[in-house]
């Protein structure tokens, strides 16, 4: 048993060691450096592997640490009533609903599919020794956590130390109790496939665990006295159960097919989201235009949920937003003076929001998995001609998907501004729904250029380029910083203004002049 | 006469040499059959020919009448070994499209029933999308665009392997066709395909190209020359 889980640790490690290589071998400078020989290089990679398990060992107690300072510290103290009694209401309501939602058991996994299916590693002592260390790395990482911020919140040790016992025995008892289930049945309850289960516990947790400590009602601190030791006693037969059990094999020719793997891998979780999206295609549209209209026509038709379906919903929330902060200005003279004040001043918190109701990433996707993945094969579709006369079409057809919320703010804002109490200065009407609209369409352009120019997938529609994931991340990072900007509005639209026009000025003449050359498969 | 002109290409990955050096003259009228072991860069020498790859060393060009010329566009065609088509269009409308943008270029004055009778691609086909299409049918579309854009030079990575024995048998019937008017460079690993179909036998082994000449050698002596040519050490 402890020779299968150094096995499954070896198998995982390697793959990790290999792809870390990989991942450097792609990045720009790094790739002259390190040659393919590192693949083979057994010092370099026991460096790495120690580097590798170092990071894995920090994470692991850094992860409970962020787990309760987030999920239960933080809320804790905004939730009305006494600090240490939510804490510890939200720490028993995660325990109880986590240890029935995550059991690792029954996920899917890319070390489980490698292990089992591919080296053939016997599924029980597979499943029990990955299982086994699970549940005690668990409680290991588990416990410096719980102490520490315990003792912050001044909550008594003994509860301190109830918490990992209380979760790793609820788990064992939940997890026996789901195999059993899948015995008698031939079905499962749980697991990562299971998406419906999870979101339902997840959000039962959420509402259970801050729901009720925001209604004044926690739950007595004495139920974790109660519940440990009824959970202890339990998970001794779960504990039998499933040391004695034999249906891992067939637990895991069900839950490890290659469909599940594929969708686990986050890099193919895309693929498989448009996958889905296919099936909706429908026949009866079709399109009297000629060449590449024709086709940006038919495409557009035959996709249009997918295109739009996240831009509609967006419009739905802003409707909502915008006419419930009309009712409250209208009978609150505070709201009008935040919301008057907000607008005035804190516009460029404007640029995150356009950057955030900007659906350019999702469009661009949905080019290439349903058209360019397979059009890109074809020479005639990668003429510079060919190439702009259907950016210019896209471009249009981003614009107009994009513009659909854009529109919503930039009418709604100047009219709220209007009812909270209007403004000196009459440019402002003027300039907030230009400065929107311009930025709306600065965003088209930008995720449609970069997606020109970065074209980052390859022919397996996997993304293969940290230029484009990095593009991604330093345009994400500068439009959060505008939220702490603090600028007059007058100026900040004029500016704003000025920089969209520029910016797409110059982001056409990229395009123009590259995209000819980079728009391909990677 | 038209030929193509390969000159001391080379290309490598890292320090893995693909093509090291190949030459080779393809002529007009003639099928090619390339052969080469698992691995040994077929699909690379097609895809710097259609220049998906930027080659690391030497040339290729095309000789008319004694001048020669860089190759444009519309001299290539590739056929994938996988078939890519676009599957949000039915059979008809991807033909419509093609048709569309490329008019300037197309020969032949076929209509699109036509064109996928030529194919043989049955009536009921045509309006489904493509995304319905078997393995197949969409290798069938993609030669089709292929053969109607009628390119100098049509590359067929391993065109024939997907299809039943009878389509196999009429696509192979289809080649011989539109022979004449083409160089047509086929590349796959199965034997008894190259023999049967191409008139000329070239192999790819350790990065360079060489002809197999069938003199007078029967069908199994043949066989013989090819498989010790393809075994031979660097």
């Amino acid at each position: 048993m402890i020779h299968t889980l150094f096995t499954s640790f070896q198998i995982s490690l390697s793959y990790e060691i290999n792809a870390f290589i990989y991942r450097l071998r792609k990045l720009p400078i790094l790739k002259k450096i390190i040659s393919a020989d590192w693949y083979k290089n057994r010092a370099l990679k026991n460096g790495i592997t120690a580097f590798v398990l170092l990071f894995h060992f920090l994470a692991l107690f850094a992860k409970k640490f962020l787990y309760f300072g987030i999920m239960a510290l933080l809320p804790a103290q905004y939730l009305p009533g006494n600090f240490s009694s939510n804490y510890i209401h939200i720490v028993l309501i995660f325990a109880l609903f986590g240890a029935a939602m995550n059991t690792e058991l029954f996920d899917a996994s890319k070390e489980k599919y490698y292990s089992v299916v591919l080296m053939r590693v016997n599924p029980r002592d597979f499943a029990l020794s990955n299982y086994a260390y699970y549940l005690i790395s668990l409680f290991v990482s588990m416990l410096p956590a719980s102490l520490v911020i315990g003792y912050f919140v001044k909550i008594p040790v003994l509860i301190c130390f109830l918490i990992p016992i209380l979760t790793v025995a609820a788990k064992l008892t939940f997890t026996a109790a789901y195999l059993l289930y899948f015995e008698k049945t031939g079905k499962l309850i749980a697991g990562s496939s299971h998406v419906k289960f999870v979101w339902t516990m997840i959000l039962s947790a959420l509402l259970f665990g801050y729901g009720l400590p925001a209604l004044s009602i926690v739950l007595p601190e004495i139920l974790f006295g109660l519940l440990t030791p009824l959970f202890v006693i339990t998970a001794v037969p779960s504990l039998s159960f499933l040391l004695h059990s034999h249906s891992y094999q067939k637990l895991y020719k069900m839950i490890l097919t290659l469909n599940t793997i594929l969708f686990h891998v986050s890099e193919n979780a895309a693929k498989s989201q448009q996958n889905g999206m296919q099936s909706h295609l429908k026949l009866d549209v079709t399109s009297n235009k000629n060449g590449y209209e024709y086709l940006n026509d038919i495409f557009l038709k035959r996709h249009k949920r997918l295109l739009t379906v996240s831009a509609i919903r967006l419009c739905v929330i802003l409707s909502v937003l915008l006419v419930g902060s009309l009712i409250l200005i209208l009978f609150s003279h505070q709201a009008a003076d935040v919301v008057n004040e907000f607008i005035m001043t804190l516009f460029p918190y404007f640029v995150f929001i356009l950057y955030l109701i900007n659906r350019g990433g999702v469009i661009t996707q949905a080019m290439f998995f349903n058209c360019d993945h397979s059009m890109l094969a074809y020479r005639f579709y990668r003429q510079p001609k060919a190439i702009l006369r259907l950016f210019q079409s896209r471009l249009r057809l981003m614009i107009q998907i994009n513009l659909m919320p854009a529109s919503l703010l930039a009418f709604g804002l100047p009219l709220l501004l209007a009812l909270s109490g209007g403004t000196n200065e009459w440019m402002n009407y003027i300039l907030l729904p230009i400065a929107i609209f311009a930025m709306s369409v600065f965003f088209s352009i930008h995720s449609l250029v970069l997606y020109y120019l970065l074209q980052p997938y390859n022919i397996n529609m996997e993304q293969k380029s940290p230029a484009y994931a990095l593009a991604n991340t330093v345009t994400y990072l500068i439009c959060y910083l505008f939220i702490r900007l603090r600028a007059p509005t007058l100026l900040f639209t004029s500016l704003t203004i000025l920089f969209c026009v520029i910016f797409s000025i110059l982001a056409l003449y990229l395009i123009y002049r590259y995209a000819p050359k980079t728009f391909r498969l990677k | 006469m038209m030929k193509l002109i390969l000159k001391d290409m080379e290309k490598h990955f890292d320090k893995k040499e693909v093509l090291k050096k190949a030459s080779f003259t393809f002529e007009k009228g003639k099928i090619y059959g390339l052969l080469g072991r698992n691995g040994a860069g077929k699909t690379t020498l097609f895809n710097c020919i259609n220049e998906d790859l930027s080659l690391d060393g030497g040339s290729f060009s095309i000789e008319e009448d004694g001048t020669s010329r860089a190759i444009t566009s519309q001299d290539i065609g590739y056929v994938l070994a996988t078939p890519v088509v676009p599957e949000f269009l039915t059979g008809r409308e991807f033909l419509k499209f093609f048709i569309d943008i490329n008019q300037n270029y197309i020969r032949q004055n076929k209509s699109i029933d036509e064109w996928f009778s030529f194919m043989k691609i049955d009536p009921e086909d045509r309006d489904k999308l493509m995304k319905d299409y078997s393995h197949g049918m969409k290798n069938k579309m993609q030669l089709l665009v292929n053969i109607i854009a009628s390119p100098a030079i049509l590359l067929l990575d391993e065109p024939l392997t997907s299809f039943d024995v009878v389509v196999a048998d009429e696509m192979k019937r289809l080649l011989k066709e539109i022979k004449q008017d083409h160089i047509l460079i086929f590349s796959t690993h199965i034997m008894e395909l190259a023999l049967d179909l191409c008139d000329e036998i070239v192999i790819l082994n350790h990065g360079t190209l060489q002809e197999i000449p069938k003199d007078d050698l029967d069908q199994d002596d043949f066989k013989d020359r090819i498989i010790h040519a393809l075994k031979e050490e660097a």
